[in-house]
């Protein structure tokens, strides 16, 4: 017979949430607007008015009105649900690329940092030639090699992002490996793996996460730069990348096409650096209250 | 003063020594460039056919790129063929891919360095007014216009310039590039706006990390003192600031220039210019393969080189460095 | 080897233990422990006293399995947990435990404490929840907490306090051997008192055996039954406490006991300090012969040319010195400056 247990909830994430948001401005804002975005996202089946790939040849490029929100482009596609759609791949696109990273990258960068040795050259020497590569290009040459299209691109951006993430991980992995309380846990008899999940990977997740909203920003950039050059999303699916590079093609008649779609990879870009820089300020360790 | 310079890079013997480290990365770079070709779903030979290929045009690239060999044996015949100045040839054009890179490279690299160069004008001096302007109205301006440049998509800010400077003022041209060589004056008139759309994340960066270097130094207890002498700040920044902020600086210029290359691989694209990014664009989609490989190599070289030189310069700021 | 107990093995018997760090490459080996072997015996304090840089830490981390010995064995309970499989040394390790020198950094800043103590059952394959909860809350008032402490973070507690959690994590096992490395070095003086006499309390009610290591002459006198005396790697001294702390034979724990004479009477005290000359070595390059020749008053030849042998100079007391002899004084030629020390040391 089990007496109740002597255990009260810990803080939970989402009390720990309010509470930083409130103090934090510009994380708050940031924040509600990316959360704006993905609710959008999943919801524009329902917000938009037309489909986003139906043409309508008779109305190209015509200005915003009752009908169409934001007008139509040169194909007489409607705008509005063309951002909001493009605003689905944006966040799946990016959500895939990074989260590709991280298991990627992650386990890799603890391992190395973990066991040490050989292994850590090799995988350190390797990760540092891949860092300093232009991420675009080397997404490039892999989506050539893997065929064009959405989730190939993002498979190639995510491969590309992972070793930084790698070293990332191994950095805090060698600093948090030489802790006390893990010499202590070996006492115990305790497990790699005990340790690796227990110790090591809670402190590396701090820094992980900060770099990971960074990232996010940086894979929607990669996709609208991938879908502009038509080797990311093949028409007629809507992505903001795609959609400026349509409105490219009119810039001469109609340059006031690339405004929608660019302002909103601006503003979704911005939000996503301004929550990781205040995301690092607030998890930094030497300013830690409680 | 050169000769303690020369003698600060080290000896010939250092130098040799840097250099046989990077022949591993560089043995390792050759194997991702080539390794790419194993990416390649299904057939190779099939796949970089195309749809309508012919039993002959597969079996001619099967021959010419030797991809019923083993693969140790095609990757070592191409490093051979690298090491010689061969890239092997274009599957479309059937043209060589170093004569192809040879072409296309020189207008990356203007506007490669052109972008440097007006990220650094522009940049440094916003970064160093921000920092004297600490915590004011300036500051905050700098730092958000800053924001706006690390954020915003390239080839938007391309977009925009064109429509607004070339099209509408028609003060620069819209498309193409001239080389260098040629007509200098043109050259940089058509490299101009694609440099400027390139160095907003420059100017961004550099402005932050100067500010953030410069405002740490200030900080210091060794400056407060030296000012409290009544050293001016200029003079300050001059004697003890120069190696920890130039090194700083250093990092973040290594980062830009590696990054640039590639985002120059878009600019190019709304500009037409006929460059390192359009060269691979167009190889990618249509999967003309050893062109993709031939300028992922030269890339790699280049940063290489990049971070050699690099290197180099850290070694001169900081003789205790590694 | 001298028993004077009942069991027909020590509780940890080790052998010619060596334990070096390989620096890489051409650059040699840090040699921390340099060949050592000594018994524990069941139930007692065996102090092991030393300068930084003696090896004094590694040999305790050796004994609790944490760094492997280069040469030599560790027996604990006539057993080699080099010859066990994972499973068994998983098993069997619980037994030996230690506990460091820094509190702070013990424990994992990001775990509550309940989580800290309960980690080791956990570890060791413990199901129930509540069961662990209830020896590790256990554990936590027999060192002086209460309940309540157990669901806080480490940093709401004092220096002191974290140490006596660190124990009582240790205590949760029900180990045999407890290996204290430096427990109240990083505590304040005002407080040592405490812990030590917890130390002291805890041996009784759990029937602890301790190796108790340390710098501190005052600390180790205070708590032990023999005393290890270690100097670059190598034991120097081995005896009971009384006679180690107030008789030593050896040249360099005579040095120390000058140096730091607080143990001792005031009537006992040497009044002339026997001042060691240079610095100690590197534990790279260790000194041929007897490690301690370099800095020693009385090295001769035989010092520069032959290690000393771990002998047994008297029952239960043992010396690594070519020179010492039984009665406190030394063979050969040169005297130690103060002869008065020998004089006035009571038989």
């Amino acid at each position: 017979m089990k007496q109740k247990q002597l255990s009260f909830s810990s803080p939970t994430v989402l009390g720990w949430l309010s509470g930083w948001l409130r103090r934090d401005k510009s994380a708050a804002a940031s924040f509600f607007f990316l959360l704006m975005l993905v609710t959008f996202s999943l919801a524009a089946p329902y917000l938009a008015q037309h489909s986003p790939t139906d043409q309508d040849l008779s109305n190209m490029l015509s200005r915003p009105s009752e009908i169409h929100w934001l007008g139509t482009d040169d194909l007489g596609r409607d705008i509005f649900s063309r951002l909001l759609f493009g605003g689905r791949v944006a966040v799946y696109a990016s959500l895939l690329a990074v989260g590709i990273a991280v298991v990627l990258g992650v386990p890799i960068g603890i391992w190395a940092g973990y066991m040490g040795g050989w292994i850590d050259d090799v995988i350190g020497r390797i990760v540092d030639t891949l860092l300093s590569f232009p991420a675009i290009v080397l997404a490039i040459a892999v989506t050539g090699a893997l065929g064009i299209g959405l989730t190939n691109g993002m498979l190639a951006v995510g491969i590309v992002f992972s070793p930084q993430l790698a070293r990332l991980a191994r950095a805090r992995t060698l600093v948090v490996r030489k802790n006390l309380y893990v010499d202590a846990s070996r006492s115990f008899g305790a497990s790699t793996l005990h340790i690796l999940w227990r110790h090591i990977l809670p402190n590396v997740l701090q820094p992980v996460i900060v770099q990971v909203t960074i990232l996010l920003a940086a894979a929607m950039l990669a996709e609208a730069s991938l879908s502009f050059l038509g080797l990311g999303i093949q028409p007629p699916n809507p992505s903001w990348g795609a959609m400026l590079a349509r409105a490219y093609q009119s810039m001469e008649l109609a340059p006031e096409q690339m405004l929608a779609p660019g302002f909103a990879i601006l503003l979704t870009a911005m939000a996503f650096n301004s929550l990781g820089e205040a995301l690092r300020k607030e998890l930094d360790p030497t300013s830690r209250k409680e | 003063m050169l000769i303690s310079m020369i003698n600060r890079i080290g000896s010939a013997g250092k130098l040799w020594r840097r250099m046989s480290q990077v022949l591993p990365v560089l043995l390792f770079a050759t194997l991702v460039s080539f390794g790419l070709l194993k990416l390649i779903p299904g057939d190779v030979a099939i796949a970089l056919a195309g749809e309508s290929a012919t039993e002959a045009r597969i079996s001619e690239i099967k021959s010419i790129y030797g991809l019923d060999k083993p693969f140790l044996t095609q990757y070592a015949s191409w490093v051979w063929g690298a090491v010689q100045g061969d890239l092997s040839k274009s599957l479309l054009s059937g043209e060589l891919v170093a004569t192809s890179i040879s072409r296309h490279l020189p207008n990356t690299i203007l506007i490669v360095v052109l972008a440097m160069f007006i990220s650094f004008a522009i940049g440094a001096p916003l970064g160093v007014w921000a920092a004297s302007r600490q915590g004011r109205f300036i500051d905050s301006l700098v730092m958000s216009i800053a924001s706006i440049g690390m954020a915003i998509p390239n080839f938007w800010l391309a977009m925009m310039l064109i429509s607004f400077f070339a099209l509408d003022m028609r003060w620069f041209p819209v498309t193409g590039a001239v080389p260098l060589t040629k007509d200098p004056f043109a050259s940089v008139h058509h490299a101009f706006l694609p440099a400027l759309a390139l160095a907003a994340g420059g100017i961004a960066e550099i402005s932050r990390q100067l500010r953030a270097s410069l405002i740490e130094l200030l900080s210091s207890q060794q400056v407060r003192t030296l000012h409290a002498k009544g050293l001016s700040p200029a003079a300050i920044l001059w004697k003890h600031g120069l190696k920890n902020v130039g090194i700083n600086l250093l990092t973040v210029l290594t980062l830009l220039a590696n990054r640039m290359l590639g985002a120059t691989v878009v600019i190019e694209a709304v500009f037409a210019i006929p460059g390192m990014g359009s060269l691979i664009v167009g190889a990618a989609l249509q999967r003309d393969f050893p062109v993709v490989q031939g300028v992922v190599l030269v890339m790699i070289l280049i940063v290489l080189v990049i971070n050699l030189i690099a290197d180099l310069l850290y070694g001169l700021l900081d003789p205790r460095a590694k | 080897m001298s028993r004077n107990d009942t069991l027909a093995h020590a509780l940890m018997e080790v052998r010619d233990l060596q334990v070096f760090f390989s620096l890489g490459g051409q650059r040699g080996s840090v040699k921390a422990v340099n060949g050592v072997s000594f018994d524990v015996f069941r139930g007692e304090t065996l102090g092991v006293i030393g300068e930084s840089g003696s090896g004094k830490t590694t040999l305790g981390r050796a004994l609790v399995s944490l760094v492997q010995p280069t040469e030599g064995r560790i027996f604990q309970d006539a057993v080699d947990p080099a010859k066990l499989s994972p499973k068994q040394f998983r098993n069997h390790r619980r037994n030996y435990q230690i506990i460091f020198q820094d509190p702070n950094a013990a424990l994992n800043p990001r775990m509550r404490i309940i989580d800290s103590l309960m980690e080791p059952l956990q570890v060791q394959g413990q199901k129930e929840r509540f069961d662990m909860e209830q020896i590790a809350l256990d554990a936590l008032t027999r060192v002086g907490l209460s309940h309540e402490h157990a669901h806080r973070f480490p940093h709401q507690f004092s220096g002191g306090q974290k140490q006596r959690i660190v124990i009582a994590r240790a205590l949760v096992l029900r180990p045999k051997v407890l290996v204290c490395d430096e427990v109240v070095a990083a505590l304040d003086v005002s407080i040592r008192g405490e812990i030590l006499n917890l130390f002291k309390q805890l041996q009784r009610e759990f029937d602890l055996t301790y190796v108790f290591i340390t710098h501190d002459l005052s600390v180790v006198s205070h708590i032990s039954d023999r005393i290890a005396v270690m100097y670059l790697g190598c034991l120097m001294e081995l005896g009971p406490a009384e006679t180690v702390s107030v008789n030593p034979l050896h040249p360099y724990t005579q040095a120390l006991l000058s140096a730091n004479p607080e143990p001792l009477p005031t009537h006992l005290r040497s009044k002339t300090r026997i001042m060691l000359k240079g610095e100690i070595p590197s534990p790279v390059n260790p000194p041929s012969g007897c490690s301690f020749r370099t800095r020693c008053p009385l090295a001769e030849r035989q010092c520069e040319q032959f290690r000393p042998q771990w002998r047994e100079i008297r029952p239960s007391h043992w010396i690594a010195c070519h020179r010492a002899d039984t009665n406190g004084g030394f063979i050969g030629e040169s005297v130690l400056p103060s002869t008065s020390l020998q004089n006035e040391s009571v038989g």
